[in-house]
């Protein structure tokens, strides 16, 4: 009789176990290799004190998709280097991870609280600071073209921050929209 | 005697302190002053003949000839000067700029080959009198955007295809001149830099491109599907002036302002990459289930913990009181 109970014991944990372990793949996210540094003048950190970021800046290119690469870890934020750097003429792109993992919030979980007139701050590794002013804060559509996050614009300085937002779809592992600040340069 | 040793020794010492000196404090190579010829991206003195959609990004000049073909389908983003007062004045500047540059010392005689090394400023020659690029040259400024490179030949400069010219450490195409004896040839599709002040001509083959000048002497300057810019040095940004103030006094006689003739300059656009599709930013909601998985673990580990130690336990106890 005891042994039974044992041999269901086990049986039980051995359940529990694969259960675990099948709930926690499905929340890890594929992170993307970042591409390798840019040359001089590269941003290297972002500041937004409204919503109290104040993170580093990877410097990442495109994946295979087509799309720009995420930041590797969730608390930093990452620069497209294939655009132009914040503070050029045209539209330089910072995207972030919004969700929690392992307890930690990501660095752009509250980017949804910034409105028109608020302030964002970037320094490169130089040590020059650049200060931007959100135009506009909008919601996209996942599958929308993005394209006009990243044109070449107007010839102005600009810099667009996204990150995810809506609800989130367990097979297609992503949420339903993006949420782009659009911002502009403050001439010093 | 022995006073007579150490003076002896003491003075050897001197010598070869300044000998040392000698070697390590090489005169630099100086700027080659082009005067009226810097004007021009491209000089020649027989023709200059271009197939292909050659850009030209500057003036071209052309003494004693007088035929210039090919434009279009080439492009000259500048004027043409044939045979003009300037063309002669540039070229009499070109023959003048050509024996400075071959003037300069001391000079550094290194293999013909320059592809896959890199060279710091100073003026180089080579034993055969040649010069050729295969693969890459890297030319290091050593952080000094006026350090000046001069390659000179006695007769040939020949580039291979898709060979290249890399500018490291500060270094500026305006600084690197290549005095050539007789001809220079740029093979297809290589990435060249800095003024060539040939004595005979110059041959850009079919998608050569060159930032810098193609200056020829006495022969022509012949042109395939090339881009040319002409290279002009950038120099550290002074300190900004205060504007002064704007006089708030209109002026009773407007006075004729003169208007400075624009000077076209080919802005370089960037070229961005504008993704369609968005970045997938999103983490995964932690769930619930987590805690509770955690908490059904334990419990199953406490479980089969207890179960086997009562069932092992149980047996041993029974077998004892037997």
């Amino acid at each position: 009789m005891k042994f039974t109970i044992g041999i269901a014991g086990i049986f039980v944990s051995i359940i529990a176990v694969l259960f675990l372990v099948g709930s926690q793949s499905v929340q890890s996210v594929e992170m993307p290799d970042s591409v390798k540094p840019a040359n001089t003048n590269s941003p290297i950190s972002i500041r937004i004190p409204k919503i109290n970021v104040n993170a580093n800046l990877e410097s990442v290119g495109l994946k295979s998709d087509g799309s720009m690469a995420e930041p590797k870890d969730p608390t930093q934020a990452a620069w497209f280097n294939l655009g132009p750097r914040p503070g050029e003429s045209g539209n330089a792109v910072i995207n972030g991870h919004f969700g929690w993992k392992n307890n930690i919030s990501a660095v752009f979980d509250d980017l949804s609280a910034l409105s028109v007139g608020d302030t964002i701050y970037t320094e490169d590794d130089k040590g020059i600071i650049t200060t931007f002013e959100v135009r506009e804060v909008r919601m996209f559509k996942e599958t929308e073209d993005s394209s006009s996050v990243f044109g070449i614009g107007d010839g102005n300085a600009h810099l667009n921050l996204i990150t995810c937002g809506g609800v989130w779809n367990k097979t297609s592992k992503s949420y339903s929209n993006r949420l782009v600040v659009f911002t502009n340069k403050i001439k010093n | 005697m022995k006073n007579f040793k150490k003076g002896a020794l003491a003075l050897v010492a001197i010598v070869s302190i300044f000998g040392l000196t000698g070697l390590v404090s090489v005169q630099a190579a100086t700027s080659v002053n082009l005067s009226n010829a810097d004007s021009f991206t491209v000089l020649a003195g027989s023709t200059i003949t271009n197939t292909g959609s050659t850009v030209i990004n500057g003036n071209i000049g052309l003494s004693p000839g007088t035929a210039v073909t090919g434009f279009p389908p080439g492009t000259v983003n500048g004027v043409q000067n044939v045979a003009n007062a300037l063309a002669i004045q540039a070229q009499t500047d070109l023959t003048n700029a050509y024996t400075n540059a071959a003037g300069q010392g001391p000079v550094v005689t290194v293999p013909t080959e320059l592809g896959g090394t890199t060279k710091v400023a100073g003026a180089y020659d080579s034993a055969t009198g040649t010069f050729g690029i295969t693969g890459t040259l890297t030319l290091d400024a050593q952080g000094n955007p006026n350090a000046v490179f001069i390659f000179k030949t006695s007769s040939t400069l020949i580039t291979a295809g898709a060979s290249n010219i890399v500018l490291a450490n500060g270094a500026q195409a305006c600084n690197v001149f290549w005095q050539v004896g007789s001809s220079a040839t740029l093979g297809a599709n290589s990435s060249f830099k800095g003024t060539i002040l040939a004595l005979t001509s110059a041959t850009l083959t079919t998608g050569a491109n060159v930032e810098g000048r193609v200056l020829a002497r006495n022969g022509a300057v012949t042109l395939d599907s090339n881009t040319i810019n002409k290279s002009t040095c950038t120099v550290a940004a002074a300190t900004p002036t205060p504007t002064p103030a704007v006089p708030t006094l209109t002026p009773v006689v407007a006075q004729a302002t003169p208007t400075p003739t624009p000077v076209f300059v080919p802005t370089p656009t960037p070229t961005y990459a504008t993704p369609s599709v968005f970045p997938s930013t999103g983490i995964a909601p932690q769930e619930v289930n987590v805690i509770l998985d955690s908490v059904i673990v334990t419990a199953a580990f406490l479980f089969v913990v207890a179960t086997i130690f009562v069932g092992f336990r149980k047996p041993r106890y029974l077998v004892k009181n037997a």
